[in-house]
This record gives C-alpha cells, structure tokens and sequence, in this order.
C-alpha cells in the first residue's frame, strides 16, 4: 500500500520504507517512518532542523543502520545487501565530501572508479557531468580553490557519476546565493527523470517547486504528504481563517470585537477566538482569527448573519504554503 | 581488489602531493643518518664490531620507524572524518575492510621506499666491515614489521578518533603501552613475566632481528599485532554504521 496521499501511477516502485525508526541510545531520531517513492519522482523531505530528515537520508545512503524496520531500494534489502544497493544510490550529504587537494576532473573520476565503473565508462561518464553540472571551465581546478557553489555542483556530480538511480541530496541549495539558487534548481530539474530523487530541505520555497511531491516529517514521523497544492487543500479544512465583520452599534456596549467574540465563542468547533488586524479606519469594523479542527466557515458566517453583524470579509489565516508548512511542523499554531 | 588499488592510489597521491610525505621522509631519514654517525659509528668510543654496529643502526631506525608510522597513520581515517569525507568512502560499493587494507597498505608503501633509503648506511658497513647480507636482510625485516604493528596501532586510533590530534595522542599511548609490556612483566613471576614479557612490541623481539637472527615466533608476533589492530579498526568503522 503506498502510504502518502500522492496518486499512484504505474511507475515502478524504487524505494519502499516500512516502519523505520532510528534511536541515538533512548532517544529517538526517526519513527516509525512508512513511505513508498515511485521511479522518476522528485521527492522534497521537508522538516525544521532537528526533524530527522539528515538521519533518514544517511540510513537511506547506507551510511547509517537502522534500529528497526525495512529498507528495499529496488527490491534489494539495504540491511541485507549494502554493496549491491550502494551502486544505485548517489548521495550528497549537507556538507559535500569532497577531496580539497584532488582537481574537478580526477574526483569525478575517483568517485566513478569508487562506484566500480571501469576506466573507459568512468572517462565518458565524467565527460558528461561536468557538462551537466556545469563545471566544463573548472575541471582542472583544484577542489579548494572553488567556490561554495561550484563545490555543491561537484558533490552533486559525484552522486551522479555512477548514474543511480536513487538521488539523495541532503539540503543542496543551503548557503547558495540567490544566483547559485536558480541555477542549483535548474540543475536539480533536469535530472528529472533519469533519476527518483529525494531532496530535503527546511526552507520549503527551496524546494516546493522542484518537487513533485512533498513529505512533511515532525520529530521523526511523517505528518503530510502530497503535491504543493495537496497539502494546502489538506490544510485548508482544518486552517486558522480571519472574519471580518461591521459590528452594528446596537450589538455591543464596552467594544465591537467582544461582541464578535462571544458570539463565535460559543459556536460549535470553534476552538478559540483571537483578535486579528482589521483593514479598516471606522471603529465598529473588527476582525478576528478562529481556530478550529474542521471547516466551521458556513457555521460562522451563518451565525453572523443571524446576529445581523455585516460579513466584509473572510480569509484563510494562512495564505501561503509557508504558513502551512509552519502549521505541520508544530511551529505555527496560529497560522 | 581494485576497491583497494584505488584507495592505495588515492592515499599515495595525498601523501606525495602534499609536505607529509616528504616531511615524514626527510626527517626520517635525518634522524637516521645522526643516529648512524653519532651512536652507531662513533657508540662508547672503543672500536666496535660490524656486526654490533649494524644491531645499533637498526635499533635506532626501528625507533624512528615507530615514530613515523604513528604521524603517517593518525591522518588516514580522522582526516576523513573531520572533512566530511569519510560518508564518501562508507556510501560507495566498498567493504570497510577493503578500506581499511588500502590505508595500511599505503602507508606501508611509504614505509617501505623510506626504510630502502637508509640502505646505504648498512651498505657501508657491508662494504668496510664484515656483516652478512642475511643478518642486513632480517634487520630490516624487523623493522618492517615493527612499522607494519605501529601503522595498524595508528589506523585503529584513527579510526576511533574523531580528529588527527586525538588520534596521534592515542595511537601513542597504544604503542607505548604496547612498548612497556616488560616493565609490568618485571613485578611478576616466571612464567606470567615471560608470557607479559612476550607482548612487549620491541624490547625482546627486536634484539633476534636486530643480531641477525631470525625466530618464526617474532614474526608471528607482529602479523598478529598487525591483524589484530586492523581487525579493531574495521569493527570500529562497522560500529560507526550504528551510531
């Protein structure tokens, strides 16, 4: 069953990942984890640092076991049979593994052979890299002398060099400029396709548009998981909105916004009440934020009408996905 | 095996493209030659026999030798743990073991060309003086081997130790704990004192190399040290996977 919310397709299942869990000692990293990728998605593991998205890319690398649950790459049991899932993986940790002292050119080459290609195929393989990744006039710099951006593009080309076909990229586009940003997206959208790729990141604008699908994970468990759009439609039903209402002077004495408030106060689902800024200059116009679990909207504007208040305006809280996101992770609570 | 040609390359290329190598050699084969001059040659300053200024040389250089092998080995795995570049190595197709091998044996290379290089001292005693080209054979040996022990002390340190420094402090504190055996065998009694006197990694089992004599016992003394101590390095980067 694939677990995710994302619609299926016929594409090829490449990883399957059942009730992974990791602890450091008690305490715990990751889990239980349970989500499948199809072949050729691009996937963003999205979290606030400390989620555990770094540890379930290192246990997806190989880099580190887990304590409990499956990992099939391929079909293959990355327990079970490392080296053989080794050779389809390609990972750029957040901070790329490079040899300072060795030039673009013989790294690649180094992490071609490393990967087990033969001489020849590793010569035309690096060939091709550093056409992908742009590093045509660096191939004979030493690593040390590059930039910060240009050494993301050579971790990006040792994970590809060896074409895997799993693509982990552990926060590929932290500390770029706005420039290296653009161009490490573009880079990361064309190899789309050739490549199921996982990129994470806590900054959700990095990734939301080169992703296909997004996995939302909170201390270690996945908490949402769709498209852009899929997860503001699955917010929306239980999102913060903002009313805004001209409260008639015969329907409060001390101030307009206890009169609104009261009212929704005792309306069902609506589980608090807080004052938001009205957009307005005349006094008796109020606005507040209402909380609920479930869509209450119709319920609200139904009651106001009722108690006759002039209905201007309502909005969801939260407009964009940022505010979503913020929501999922625990850490924007009121939109 | 080529998994571990390519780290033996890799390591040969840092080592010769960067001072370590060159320093470790030079300052090697420095002390060596002073040792040669001022102890060996010149000794308390009666005349001496060839053969017993050959045992003094290989003493001096299988000092060195420890020395050099602990500075060579410290960087292998703490270096690359430092620099992020050791989740390279642990992600790719490549078994701990195949890199922990490639390390020695890079190191060992480079043992091996500086130790050849101080042949020309023995050379000269050979030349002037009456030793066999046996007893230089096995000297050397012994050093070899005793190189072998302190690079797999020195990789196992490495490999436990998240930066070189701590590595390097380690890795002596192993080998001088493995070099002063004879002192704790010198509190107890025969035949614990000779057991514990057996594992020192140079007081006893150097003097036989050292004179010329080779004894089957010592040599495999040292490749169990070295299997040994490779063996806690591997383990240990397995270990890692865990943490």
């Amino acid at each position: 069953m694939r677990r995710g919310g994302f619609p299926t397709g016929k594409e090829a299942i490449v990883i399957e990942i059942n009730e992974l869990t990791k602890y450091y000692g008690e305490r715990k990293a990751v889990g239980p984890l349970s989500f499948t990728i199809d072949q050729g998605e691009v996937v963003g593991l999205l979290g606030l640092n400390g989620a555990g998205k770094t540890t379930t890319l290192r246990m997806l690398s190989s880099e580190l076991l887990p304590t409990g649950g499956r990992m099939l790459i391929d079909g293959v049991d990355l327990v079970d049979d490392p080296d053989k899932v080794r050779r389809r993986i390609g990972y750029l940790p957040d901070k790329p593994p490079l040899y300072g002292e060795m030039t673009v050119g013989e790294f690649l080459t180094f992490a071609a052979k490393l990967r087990k290609l033969s001489s020849a195929k590793a010569r035309k393989r690096v060939d091709e890299v550093v056409g992908i990744t742009g590093l045509g006039d660096h191939r004979d710099d030493r690593i040390d002398t590059l930039s910060h951006g240009y050494r993301q593009r050579v971790g990006i080309g040792q994970a590809i060099v060896h074409e895997p076909k799993l693509l982990l990229l552990d926060e590929p586009i932290s500390g770029l400029d706005p420039v290296q940003i653009v161009e490490m997206r573009e880079l990361i959208r064309s190899l789309r396709g050739e490549h199921t790729t996982i990129v994470s990141s806590h900054i959700l604008s990095e990734i939301s548009e080169t992703c296909d699908r997004l996995l939302v994970i909170r201390e270690g468990e996945i908490v949402a998981s769709g498209s852009e759009s899929d997860l503001t439609a699955q917010i929306a039903a239980a999102t913060n909105f903002v009313v805004t209402v001209r409260v008639p002077g015969s329907a409060y004495r001390d101030s307009p916004f206890e009169a609104l408030s009261s009212l929704l106060d005792k309306l069902d689902g609506v589980t608090m009440v807080t004052k938001a800024a009205a957009i307005s200059t005349e006094p008796n116009v109020v606005a507040a934020t209402v909380s609920s679990k479930t869509d209450v909207r119709e319920r609200v504007c139904k009651a106001l009408v009722e108690a006759d208040m002039g209905l201007l305006a309502v909005e969801r809280a939260g407009k964009d996905l940022e505010n979503v996101f913020l929501r999922l992770t625990g850490k924007g609570g009121q939109g | 095996m080529s998994n571990i040609w390519l780290i033996v390359s890799r390591e040969l290329k840092v080592l010769f493209r960067s001072p370590i190598g060159y320093i470790a050699a030079g300052a090697a084969l420095l002390i060596d030659g002073i040792w040669f001059i001022a102890k060996a040659l010149q000794g308390t300053g009666g005349k001496r026999l060839s053969a017993q200024v050959l045992a003094e040389f290989f003493n001096g250089v299988s000092g060195v030798t420890m020395i050099v092998c602990i500075a060579l080995s410290m960087r292998l795995i703490a270096h690359e743990h430092e620099h992020g570049t050791l989740v390279l190595l642990k992600t790719a197709p490549l078994r701990d073991r195949e890199l922990i091998i490639g390390k020695f044996l890079a190191v060992m290379l480079v043992l091996v060309l500086i130790t050849g290089l101080t042949a020309y001292m023995p050379a000269l005693i050979f030349v002037n003086g009456k030793v066999s080209v046996g007893h230089i054979a096995v000297g050397y040996l012994g050093v070899l081997l005793i190189g072998a022990a302190t690079i797999a002390i020195g990789l196992f340190a490495s490999a436990l130790a998240k930066n070189q420094v701590i590595a390097a402090i380690l890795g002596g504190v192993i080998l001088g704990m493995m070099l002063l055996w004879w002192l704790l065998a010198k509190m107890t009694e025969p035949p614990v004192s000779d057991f514990i006197e057996g594992l020192a990694l140079h007081h006893l089992r150097q003097k036989d190399f050292m004179t010329g004599l080779l004894r089957l016992d010592n040599v495999v003394f040292y490749l169990v040290v070295c299997f040994t101590f490779l063996l806690a390095a591997t383990k240990t980067l397995e270990a890692r996977r865990w943490r």
